[in-house]
């Protein structure tokens, strides 16, 4: 049944590129309650329209953007999910994008667009509110993102048109490739960009004028202030704006928990970390920008000159530069950002850095020779090769671009040796800060459901620190474990930022402060009064739902795990040590048993699915033999 | 008499000011940010990002390049008020504005500039970096308040 909420926009829109035709479909209100919208609502469209057996590039699998019920509605509120099955990990994929794409895409009249079929010349998507266009695209191939999306805006003629749009990488199928919105802000994670390109969608160009209706103003009024007061209140919201994530340079090297030398090493010199702790002084401009009504506005802009492109502006955060530089022992800040700039420009993920660093360590063992990449010497540090590596990755050229382009995957396919070595989870390489550093809170590369990643239990650190010291017994561990991924989840379903929300949020009153507004905020815009367990509902529906994706996939419970590595070998810094990771197993099945998965697989157990209506995922699942009968 | 003073160097475009003034200035429960009397500014890169408001400035341009007297200063709290029936939609005083403090309305096409909120501007309250104050006139604050528009010229300039 269709139904017209305030704070939602509507609709999902579903895109054949096959047929260049569009339908529009009302929301249900069965579909909000249970999903409540973000990710919970592109998880459920995942699950139910993937096709888990075809390959992730296949034409009619879906290509799902999403946004939720607060986004342009409340402080620090503008996330995109880019969903998929991914191409670089082959299981449940999803991406999260700021700047002000999904804002647009409301106003619109759309929760969510689905794309699916592919086009068979390159096309981007033109969609001003109730009009869809299909416009040809081909003398945008081959381009990079800034062109790219000056030439959009200049073609749809509306300045306050929003793009979303691959480079060159994306193309090219890369797994690594990002999708850019805004031109430099990426959905980067799960190759995301590789099903955008195997559709032949170079962009997506919104606009929308809609009115935004609220149905309590007063309370809306009073929501907002209570939200503001409890950033203002937080010494985080500070820490966010001076300095962005770039003070984790200094937070992760003072525990050893860097990733250095593709995970042997976990400090860096004291005059390189100088280097990067000031990296904001030094080559930030003054004017700071956030993201759409952020309070945090935590990114920065940085100017540096790049050789053949000159003076040039460049977004980058921590977990940006540091694959771009120091992991790959490239020490001066500089190089970093220009690396970034070139990374951003083609559309090519930040963390790329990681594989190069991984393809370092199989040079030095002898394992990749200057043979199978071209003559490039790929000894640690040579900044020459990198750049030569990021250009022809991004337009899969020759045998380095072949090598590359498939990712951590592509390379261990290549070289069977070197599964020891590669760091990643489900395939997945985004482990910003070594585990072995901090067992407890880097539990989260080990089960969340896109493969290793630091965003999905990122925020409350200070908090789950106070409330589970290092010697606490496992068993609070991982209830307050529980606590950050649920409140995590449930920001992403809302559609604001994890990083304002959660992630610079430094008490438990401040946690709580937020979690209120954003009920209240909720509410006097959708006027649904839902109470907090509904949210946290929704919260064990979508871990559910995208873990029951997996199982479809074949993922078990072996693989909820970490790196080789990092389970065997300890980790040296300067002046700090950690043994290997401790309490995996015990970890696990405590996880799995607060969480009601099966302890042997980490299946979701048919009464669990029940118990959250999920009753259909559970037949589902029974169909296909993973549940028994 | 107060004045908004705003201060281009700590704005991050955030747009939390664009809500605190449509919310305030809502007509029922629906939001029309078209006719916020405060906006964000953009450069064509979309990297600096700033608010533009009306900052009450002792020149008033505005009233001055009005053809028919359709602008004047309110005597009790300094803003500059619309006489809507005498205003003739000619957009003079948009063009004078050399902050870019004034629009059209989209609907009425007549002159949207801020009210002040009647005495107690909102966005004062709700921006996050204190980008804006709400000063008492005096020699001290109206240099504060020259310097800082100079300032928002230059960007301008840069947006442009």
């Amino acid at each position: 049944m269709g139904v017209e909420v305030p704070g939602y926009g509507g609709s999902i829109l579903y895109v054949d590129l096959s047929t260049k035709s569009s339908k529009k479909v009302p929301l249900d209100s069965e579909l909000i309650r249970k999903f409540i919208g973000g990710r919970g609502f592109g998880s459920k469209l995942l699950y139910d329209l993937v096709d888990p057996d075809a390959s992730p590039l296949a034409p009619h699998q879906p290509l799902i953007f999403v946004t939720g019920p607060l986004a342009d509605l409340a402080p620090s509120a503008s996330r995109l999910n880019v969903m998929a099955k991914s191409p670089m990990t082959g299981i449940h994929g999803d991406s999260n994008v700021g700047g002000l794409f999904a804002v647009e895409m409301k106003r619109a009249g759309y929760d969510a667009i689905v794309f699916r079929g592919a086009s068979d010349k390159p096309t981007y998507v033109w969609i001003h509110d109730d009009s869809v266009e299909f416009r040809d695209a081909t003398h945008l191939w081959g381009k990079t993102v800034t062109e790219t999306t000056d030439e959009l805006i200049r073609e749809v003629g509306d300045r306050d048109a929003r793009v979303a749009c691959i480079g060159p990488a994306g193309e090219r199928l890369v797994v690594n490739a990002a999708i850019m919105v805004d031109y430099d802000r990426a959905a980067a994670k799960c190759g995301v960009a590789a099903v955008m390109g195997s559709k032949n969608l170079k962009a997506v160009v919104v606009r929308g004028t809609r009115e935004v209706r609220i149905h309590d103003l007063k309370a809306f009024r009073e929501a907002w202030e209570d939200a503001l007061q409890a950033f203002k209140a937080d010494p985080g919201t500070l820490l966010g704006f001076t300095k962005g994530s770039h003070f984790l340079h200094r937070v992760h090297n003072d525990i050893g928990a860097l990733v250095l030398r593709n995970g042997r090493f976990g400090q860096l010199p004291d005059d390189v970390l100088e280097k990067f702790d000031r990296v904001t002084d030094e080559y930030c401009v003054k004017s700071t920008s956030g993201c759409g009504y952020c309070v945090v506005s935590c990114e920065k802009n940085f100017v540096v000159d790049v050789p053949g492109y000159g003076r040039r502006r460049v977004k980058v955060d921590y977990y940006g530069l540091a694959p771009l530089s120091y992991r790959m022992d490239v020490y001066d800040p500089k190089i970093g950002l220009e690396f970034s700039y070139l990374t951003t420009e083609l559309g090519l993920d930040h963390t790329f850095g990681q594989l190069i660093a991984l393809a370092m360590e199989l040079y030095e063992r002898g394992i990749i020779t200057k043979d199978d990449v071209e003559g490039l010497d790929l000894s640690w540090g040579n900044v020459e090769a990198i750049r030569t590596i990021i250009l022809k990755t991004a337009y899969r050229d020759g045998k380095i671009g072949e090598l590359f382009a498939g990712g951590l995957k592509g390379i261990v396919d290549k070289y069977p040796e070197a599964a020891k070595y590669a760091i990643h989870v489900k395939w997945m390489d985004n482990i910003p800060q070594d585990p072995r550093g901090n067992p407890f809170y880097n539990f989260r590369y080990v089960v969340s459901t896109r493969g290793a990643t630091h965003l999905w239990a990122s925020g409350l650190s200070r908090i789950a620190h106070e409330l589970a010291p290092p010697n606490a017994p496992l068993e609070q561990q991982m209830s307050v474990f529980l606590v950050v991924e649920n409140f995590v989840t449930l920001v992403n379903i809302l559609g604001v930022c994890n990083w304002a929300w959660s992630a610079y949020t430094t008490s438990m009153e401040s946690y709580k402060r937020k979690e209120k507004a954003l009920l209240k905020l909720y509410n006097s815009i959708t006027g649904l009064n839902l109470t907090i367990n509904d949210f946290y509902d929704a919260v064990e529906r979508v871990i559910l739902i995208e873990r029951a994706e997996n199982a479809r996939y074949g993922i078990r419970r072996k693989d909820d795990t970490l790196p080789e590595r990092f389970l065997k070998e300890p980790l040296r810094g300067y002046k700090t040590s950690h043994p290997p990771y401790p309490d995996l197993d015990k970890r696990l099945d405590l996880y799995y048993k607060l969480r009601g998965l099966d302890e042997e697989t980490g299946i979701p157990k048919k009464e669990t699915l029940v118990k959250y209506g999920l009753d259909y995922v559970a037949k589902d699942l029974e169909t296909r033999g993973i549940l028994p009968r | 008499m107060k004045k908004l003073v705003f201060y281009p160097e700590r704005c991050t475009g955030c747009a939390v000011c664009t809500v605190a003034c449509v919310t305030k200035h809502a007509d029922g429960n629906i939001l029309d940010f078209k006719t916020s009397r405060i906006r964000i500014r953009v450069d064509k890169q979309k990297i600096l990002q700033v608010a533009n408001v009306c900052v009450q400035c002792e020149e008033a341009y505005c009233v001055s390049a009005c053809p028919v007297g359709a602008l004047s200063r309110d005597d009790a709290l300094g803003f500059i008020k619309v006489d809507k029936e005498l205003c003739i939609s000619c957009g003079s005083c948009v063009e004078a504005c050399p902050y870019k403090g004034i629009i059209l309305s989209h609907v009425d096409v007549k002159p949207i500039i801020c009210d002040l909120c009647y005495g107690d501007p909102q966005c004062v309250k709700w921006c996050p970096f204190n980008a804006l104050e709400y000063m008492d006139i005096n020699e001290k604050t109206i240099s504060l308040a020259r310097a800082a528009r100079e300032k928002m010229v230059n960007l301008i300039k840069e947006i442009k």
